[in-house]
């Protein structure tokens, strides 16, 4: 796997799967928090990546 | 009319779960420590036992399998010791590949960095099941 996109999912939907089920209580609550973790995570990334571009270094 | 006295949650330190006694929050607390999600095996949180060694052993797995470096407990920086420190918190996930001479790491290789986050995170994100274990034990939360 050598896709810079494809680790960061993987390692989005391990990480927020560990929080959700620390922070929340209850298989609809953690769904949706699993999942705004998730596309928060996986949305940011590409924002920052984006915002980065530029940079020369 | 008899009255009595309301029992605040926070100053008795619950929130109306059934806190269980020290000699078992110790226990789970350092079970959590050694391997993810035996702390809340030992509560009885069987599912989130099963998805935190699941989880944090599949963040160790992906992140040896991709060259990430398993740190030495040798202290030679702060930084070193923080990285140490860091996966070190993953507890028999972190130890047994290091006892076993893996982990070494390829700094050339095109996954070294991520590789080394998901190490570094699955220990972090154990230290973070110890103290929900805590939490629970002490009967903070459910």
């Amino acid at each position: 796997m050598k896709s810079h996109f494809a680790m960061m999912v993987v390692f989005s939907i391990l990480t927020s799967l560990v929080i959700a089920f620390i922070a929340k209580n209850g298989a609809r609550e953690r769904t949706r928090y699993f999942l705004f973790l998730l596309g928060a995570f996986v949305l940011l990334s590409i924002v920052a990546g984006w915002l980065m571009y530029p940079f020369p270094f | 009319m008899e009255t009595r006295p309301v029992q605040d949650p926070e100053a008795t330190g619950t929130l109306g779960f059934p806190p269980v006694g020290t000699p078992k929050t110790l226990a789970a607390c350092v079970g959590a420590a050694i391997v993810p999600g035996l702390g809340h095996a030992l509560l009885g949180k069987w599912d989130r036992a099963a998805v935190f060694f699941c989880s944090i052993g599949l963040m160790v797995t992906i992140g040896i399998w991709f060259d990430g470096r398993l740190w030495s407990p040798d202290f030679d920086g702060i930084v070193a010791a923080l990285k140490f420190v860091a996966e070190a918190g993953a507890g028999v996930f972190y130890w047994i590949p290091w006892l076993q001479g893996a982990g070494i790491g390829d700094p050339t290789a095109y996954t070294y960095d991520y590789a080394n986050v998901f190490l570094y995170v699955a220990g972090l994100l154990n230290m973070l099941v110890i103290v929900d274990v805590f939490d629970i034990a002490k009967g903070r939360k459910p």
